[in-house]
C-alpha cells in the first residue's frame, strides 16, 4: 500500500497544475495572468502549453485511475487472504458475527460477504 | 480521442476505492487472530528446507545435495506412513525467529514501514491544507 501511495502521489503531482486560460486549446486574445489564477486556486504550478492542456486530459485521469487500480488489486489480495484464512478449514482468523452474512444454502455457514464484495468490486473498477 | 464519457467511470472508481478502503480498515481492525491454529499449522515438513540449510551451514554439505538428502528422508517417512517428528511450539517459534534478516518473519521491519507511513501522512496533510486554505481564501471564509 505504501508503494500504491507513491503512484497516487505521482498522479497527484501531475494533476496539481492549473489548466485555466487554455480555452479550447489555443489560448485567448486577452492579457490574462494564468499564473495568478493558478496561485489563487492553490495549484503548485500551471500547465504551460495550451494545446497540451487539452491533450493531457485523458492522460492525467488515466494516471489517477491506474494508481486506484493498484490499490484495488492489493485490497483484493487482502480480501482473498482474509476469506481463505477465516474459513472453517483454516481458522487462522475470526471475524465478528455482525460483519458476516449468512449463506444461501448452508444455514450454519458465516460468509464474510464484505470481503467478497471488495474482491468483486476490484473487477468492477478494472472494468470501468 | 474523446473524453466526454470518462467522468462517470472516473468518479465511480474514486467511490469504489474509498468505500473498499473503509471496509477493509474496519474488517482488519476487528480481525481476531487465532494463534493456536497458526502454530498448529506450522508442521514439521513445512520447515524441511530449514534442515537442508542446517546441513549446508553446519555439515558443510553443498545446498543442492542437502536439499536432496532431506527430501529423500522426509519422502520416505511420508511414504511409509510413519508420523513426522513433532516439534514443540518453542522450536517452531525459534524457526520463525531465525529468519532474522530484514523483512523476514523474525524481523518484520515494521518500524521502517511506520516511519514511511508517518512521512507520507504529513505530505498529504500539507496538500490538503494548501488546497483548503486556497479555497477558503477564494470564497472568503476564515480558516476554522
Amino acid at each position: 500500500m505504501l508503494d500504491d501511495e507513491q503512484l497516487l502521489s505521482a498522479a497527484y503531482v501531475l494533476n496539481d497544475q492549473s489548466p485555466l486560460g487554455s480555452a479550447a486549446g489555443y489560448g485567448v486574445p486577452i492579457p490574462i495572468d494564468r499564473q495568478y489564477c493558478a496561485d489563487l486556486l492553490g495549484f503548485s504550478r500551471m500547465q504551460n502549453n495550451v494545446i497540451y492542456v487539452q491533450n493531457s486530459r485523458g492522460k492525467i485521469e488515466g494516471a489517477i485511475v491506474q494508481a486506484l487500480a493498484q490499490i484495488m488489486l492489493d485490497l483484493s489480495k487482502l480480501a482473498q487472504d482474509i476469506l481463505l484464512f477465516s474459513t472453517a478449514e483454516y481458522g487462522f482468523f475470526q471475524v465478528p458475527q455482525e460483519l458476516c452474512t449468512g449463506s444461501s444454502i448452508m444455514p450454519q455457514k458465516r460468509n464474510l460477504g464484505v470481503m467478497e464484495l471488495v474482491r468483486a468490486r476490484t473487477q468492477t473498477m478494472l472494468a470501468l | 480521442m474523446d473524453f466526454q464519457e470518462t467522468k462517470r467511470p472516473f468518479m465511480e472508481a474514486l467511490d469504489i476505492v474509498q468505500e473498499s478502503l473503509q471496509i477493509c480498515t474496519l474488517v482488519v481492525s476487528v480481525l481476531h487472530v487465532n494463534s493456536e491454529r497458526l502454530v498448529a499449522a506450522c508442521t514439521y515438513e513445512l520447515f524441511a528446507t530449514d534442515r537442508a540449510y542446517e546441513l549446508a551451514l553446519e555439515g558443510h554439505m553443498p545446498f543442492r545435495d542437502a536439499y536432496r538428502t532431506v527430501g529423500t528422508e522426509i519422502t520416505a517417512l511420508l511414504d511409509s506412513g510413519q508420523p513426522l517428528p513433532v516439534e514443540s511450539q518453542e522450536q517452531l517459534v525459534l524457526r520463525l525467529a531465525a529468519r532474522s534478516h530484514l523483512g523476514g518473519a523474525g524481523n518484520l521491519g515494521l518500524t521502517q514501514a511506520h516511519n514511511r507511513l508517518e512521512e507520507v501522512e504529513s505530505v498529504w496533510k500539507k496538500r490538503v491544507e494548501t488546497f483548503t486554505t486556497a479555497i477558503q481564501k477564494l470564497v472568503g471564509i476564515e480558516k476554522m
